[in-house]
């Protein structure tokens, strides 16, 4: 039975509590809802006005939450970060020009490039 | 497909929800940065309240958000949401704060009920400001999982289910423990009336004094 008590009480402050947090300080009407009155409250309401007032909400400064911004974004502003910001078409084409780069260089040193080095080089060794 | 035509994807993050975004946010810094915006102030008002100064909040602020960041790839809904998640990493950090600086939790109302008295001149505000000063001195010597259910329930506004999810209990744990909340503080601020009346005010009053 107390429990029951209890747990209607908590119920009324609870209602109560949302009414004054929506301004709404008129509260006859949730009081004739639980069937009591503002005496039988026991200075609740005037508590709960007063933790509304008391509570109330502060503004970080502007810098601070732009700065914090920018801090935390840089922060993953690796390379796989950058290139996933581009659009398609460009990450296609960085990936042709490095694998196309990269044929190039293993051809001319496999080809060419090794060939007339050795050459060269040959010389140079006889000599010494 | 002509994927040389494709135009880069524009994501319209504002209209996606948290649990999208925190998926998006694992491999996509402007989702977390939509995340951030939702919920800096809230972030920011909690450890506010929770600490002693606005120097305090943003560097506790600044910590939360960088943790998230970092630990949003291993994050996954497990019942606890988004937002209670990062509530949960503020408490934490805050209760670290307290316990490093060993001392008792104190909420910074000295400072802007001093503010509003100042801007609400007229004399008729003074005695209402003297009443939320000691209620708000009287809060500052409750518990501190007390302390964090009225800045959940008055600052940040959310609701009990919220809150439960935030301190891991249920809805009706929340409104019974805001019930003995209350009354906790009505009997405390009657016993102060009774010392003053007796001309043996409180110790809190004769700091105040």
């Amino acid at each position: 039975m107390a429990n029951s008590e209890d747990s209607q009480f908590d119920d009324l402050l609870d209602a109560l509590t949302d009414a004054m947090l929506a301004e709404q300080d008129d509260v006859d009407h949730i009081l004739d809802r639980f069937g009591t009155s503002q005496q039988q409250t026991n200075g609740f309401i005037h508590m709960i006005r007063n933790l509304r007032d008391a509570f109330s909400p502060q503004e970080p400064s502007d810098k601070f939450v732009k700065s914090l911004k920018r801090d935390l974004m840089g922060q993953s502003n690796g390379m796989t970060a950058r290139l996933r910001g581009l659009p398609a078409r460009v990450q296609v084409a960085a990936g042709f020009a490095l694998v196309a780069g990269f044929m190039l260089i293993t051809r001319r040193r496999l080809t060419g490039g090794l060939s007339s080095d050795s050459n060269e080089e040959l010389p140079a060794l006889q000599q010494s | 497909m002509n994927i040389f035509n494709r135009k880069p994807k524009q994501i319209d993050y504002q209209s996606l929800s948290d649990k999208e975004l925190v998926a998006l946010a694992k491999s996509d810094q402007d989702a977390f940065g939509e995340l951030y915006e939702r919920y800096v102030k809230k972030i920011y008002n909690y450890v506010y309240y929770r600490t002693s100064n606005p120097h305090d909040a943003e560097d506790l602020t600044a910590r939360v958000f960088f943790r998230a960041m970092s630990h949003i790839e291993n994050y996954v809904d497990k019942g606890v949401p988004f937002q209670a998640w990062l509530y949960r990493i503020a408490h934490n950090l805050v209760a670290n704060w307290h316990r490093d600086r060993s001392r008792r939790k104190i909420i910074p109302l000295d400072e802007f009920v001093a503010t509003s008295l100042r801007s609400e001149a007229p004399d008729r505000h003074a005695e209402d400001a003297e009443e939320r000063q000691q209620l708000m001195d009287t809060i500052a010597r409750l518990p501190a999982e007390r302390q964090q259910l009225l800045v959940l329930k008055f600052v940040d506004r959310l609701a009990n289910a919220e809150i439960g999810v935030i301190m891991d209990r249920t809805e009706g744990a929340i409104k019974s423990l805001y019930h003995r909340t209350l009354i906790a503080l009505r009997d405390d601020l009657q016993m102060q009336e009774i010392g003053k009346n007796r001309g043996n005010p409180s110790e809190s009053n004769r700091k105040k004094g």
